[in-house]
């Protein structure tokens, strides 16, 4: 009943309304005076069923005014610094002798605007190793950062849960954003002599450049060093395998089972290491290596990033830009994806169905839709109970 | 985006120090908002960037002179209005344009539903008000609302009135709670 009198507006109350809403307008964007904020109350009262626009419009309104900085304008920026530097203006002389974006530029000098854009989204790198042993205390989404003055060595820990992502800032300025279900770790010690840290999970890194201090991520199949450049390392434990994927720049990889040789990635490169399955709880790096001599040698694979038609961002980089996306890859894979994404738990009834391949990309879809989705080009069945879903 | 006073504070080590922090600072707050205005007149995302990429080399060449541009937010938009207008006309694509016929892109305001009382569905419908309105109303809407911009910062940027600033955000608003009220009522027939 409430509802007939907004549908059916008299001319009168459509004028009255638009008040209403030049008033709602401009309180949302802070600019209402103290008057014009004892009118909208006085319109508010005397029409009641307005609430639930007013909390709509609030909610509408709280939510978009945080815009986190976007990789993408990270990304923008390299190619603005690009730009400059090959019209003769090169602002970041300063303390930097020949970095890695060098390799890019010389390359690039001719190149028209459209595949440098290209070649910038094909410097996101990603990193997958597959777990890390050194540091076991949990939490959700907590940032323990404690650097007094002592001579001990502080540690600092951000975690996420699955379903969350966070984005941190490193004393140095260097960015990362962390994927659900991750977990950086740094010590007091940062950025001293040289920037460490430690990844549990998927993190996408903007280094900031410094090559007097190299940058050094370790987990626990792979350590990548870097010395300023965009980058994505995914090192999840209980994951199959550990990969790190370079969008820009150049990156040197180690990995802990074959410590002497060093992978060098180029732009729109990625590294896969099939992970041991017992490198989830190895309490220190030596007991790694002694393990692995009755192991089998890992297996390293270096391959291209994947692109989707029409996509500028890589399948490996998706995640940070809001986005769940996978491109032929096994069902038992995408489960694992969805897990952190949607913080539930997949159980396969029925095996055939762990290995069939799938495709999607998405972005605001709840797991409902999702699951509809796949169902519709794959033909399986499933149900979903609370946070658990069945495959049959 | 950063508070006029750290934009201020911006200005200033980019004049006082030529600090490569601060450029890269007000470069990365600013990209997408200046990226998305480029792109509602040029229409191409590769000439959009370019044009906040140039807009950004003058800033930078005119560095030694931030401290006397009183509201840096405005002269941005500004410089990319001008930049863009530039490129059309060089492209001869037009001689003048309205704003009537800008291409106007919105963020996604989808972020996270299960936050807000709104269901998914809500917030579908609202985009796609929001996706079908007039495009100086749409525009008027994503700088005030997304771009957090104050009315008085829009009337200069645009070149209008605050008042039409009011009667373009009331259509907007309206349209809106028509939207929602329409998908309310169904629901609560359903039930």
């Amino acid at each position: 009943m409430f509802l007939g009198s907004l549908t059916g507006t008299t001319a009168l109350l459509r004028m009255k309304n638009d008040r209403i809403w030049e008033l709602m307008a401009r309180k949302m964007s802070g600019e209402l005076s103290s008057g014009e904020l004892d009118e909208l109350d006085q319109i508010l009262r005397d029409n009641p069923h307005l609430h639930f626009s007013v909390q709509a419009f609030s909610d509408l309104w709280r939510h978009s005014s945080t815009s986190p900085i976007s990789p993408e304008a990270i990304e923008a920026y390299g190619r603005h610094l690009q730009k400059m530097k090959q019209l003769g203006f090169d602002i970041t002389t300063a303390g930097t002798v020949k970095d890695d974006e060098s390799v890019l530029i010389e390359g690039s000098r001719k190149i028209p605007m459209k595949r440098y854009i290209w070649l910038a989204a094909a410097t996101l790198v990603a990193v997958l190793a597959g777990g890390w042993y050194f540091f076991s205390s949990q939490s959700d989404i907590t940032v323990i950062a404690s650097a007094p003055p002592t001579k001990e060595v502080n540690n600092s820990e951000v975690s996420t849960k699955y379903g969350s992502k966070t984005r941190i800032q490193l004393p140095d300025g260097s960015q990362v954003w962390l994927n659900a279900g991750s977990k950086l770790n740094y010590t007091s010690e940062f950025g001293k002599t040289i920037r460490e840290v430690q990844l549990i999970g998927e993190g996408f890194f903007d280094v900031v450049k410094n090559v007097d201090k190299p940058f050094i991520i370790h987990t626990a199949s792979i350590d990548i060093k870097v010395l300023g450049t965009q980058f994505n390392v995914k090192s999840y434990p209980g994951d199959k395998t550990s990969e790190t994927s370079l969008v820009r720049g150049s990156v040197e990889v180690v990995v802990h089972k074959r410590p002497d040789q060093k992978y060098i990635l180029k732009p729109n490169e990625k590294i896969v290491v099939l992970n041991d399955d017992r490198t989830t709880s190895s309490p220190s790096p030596q007991a790694e290596v002694v393990k692995t001599k009755e192991v089998k040698e890992p297996i390293i694979a270096i391959k291209n990033l994947t692109y989707k038609k029409g996509d500028s961002v890589s399948v490996e980089t998706a995640w940070a830009y809001n986005k769940l996306s996978f491109e032929d890859e096994s069902f038992v894979e995408v489960a694992k994806k969805m897990e952190r994404w949607y913080d539930v738990e997949f159980e396969f009834r029925n095996s055939k169905m762990e290995d069939i391949r799938l495709q999607g990309s998405f972005i605001r879809e709840t797991l409902a839709q999702a699951m509809e989705a796949l169902k519709y080009t794959n033909r399986f069945k499933y149900e979903i109970d609370g946070k658990k879903v069945t495959i049959y | 985006m950063p508070s006029p006073t750290e934009i201020k504070e911006l200005q200033r080590r980019l004049a006082v120090y030529d600090d490569e922090a601060a450029y890269r600072e007000l470069f990365i707050a600013f990209y997408k908002p200046l990226q998305q205005f480029a792109f509602s007149f040029v229409k191409t995302r590769d000439l959009a960037e370019e044009i906040v990429s140039d807009v950004f080399m003058r800033i930078w060449e005119k560095r030694g002179e931030m401290e006397t541009i009183h509201n840096l937010k405005v002269y941005l938009y500004v410089s990319i209005k001008n930049t863009s207008l530039k490129y059309l006309l060089k492209q001869q694509r037009q001689v003048a344009i309205s704003i009537d016929e800008l291409d106007v892109e919105l963020e996604s305001f989808l972020r996270t539903p299960e936050e807000l009382m709104l269901t998914a569905e809500m917030m579908n419908k609202i985009q796609q008000t929001v996706n079908s309105l007039p495009p100086r109303c749409k525009l008027i809407f994503k700088l005030i609302k997304e771009d957090g911009l104050r009315y008085k910062e829009v009337a200069e940027i645009l070149n209008i009135t605050v008042k039409t600033i009011d009667n373009q955000l009331a259509i907007a608003l309206r349209k809106i709670n028509k939207a929602v009220s329409v998908d309310l009522e169904r629901v609560l027939r359903n039930n």
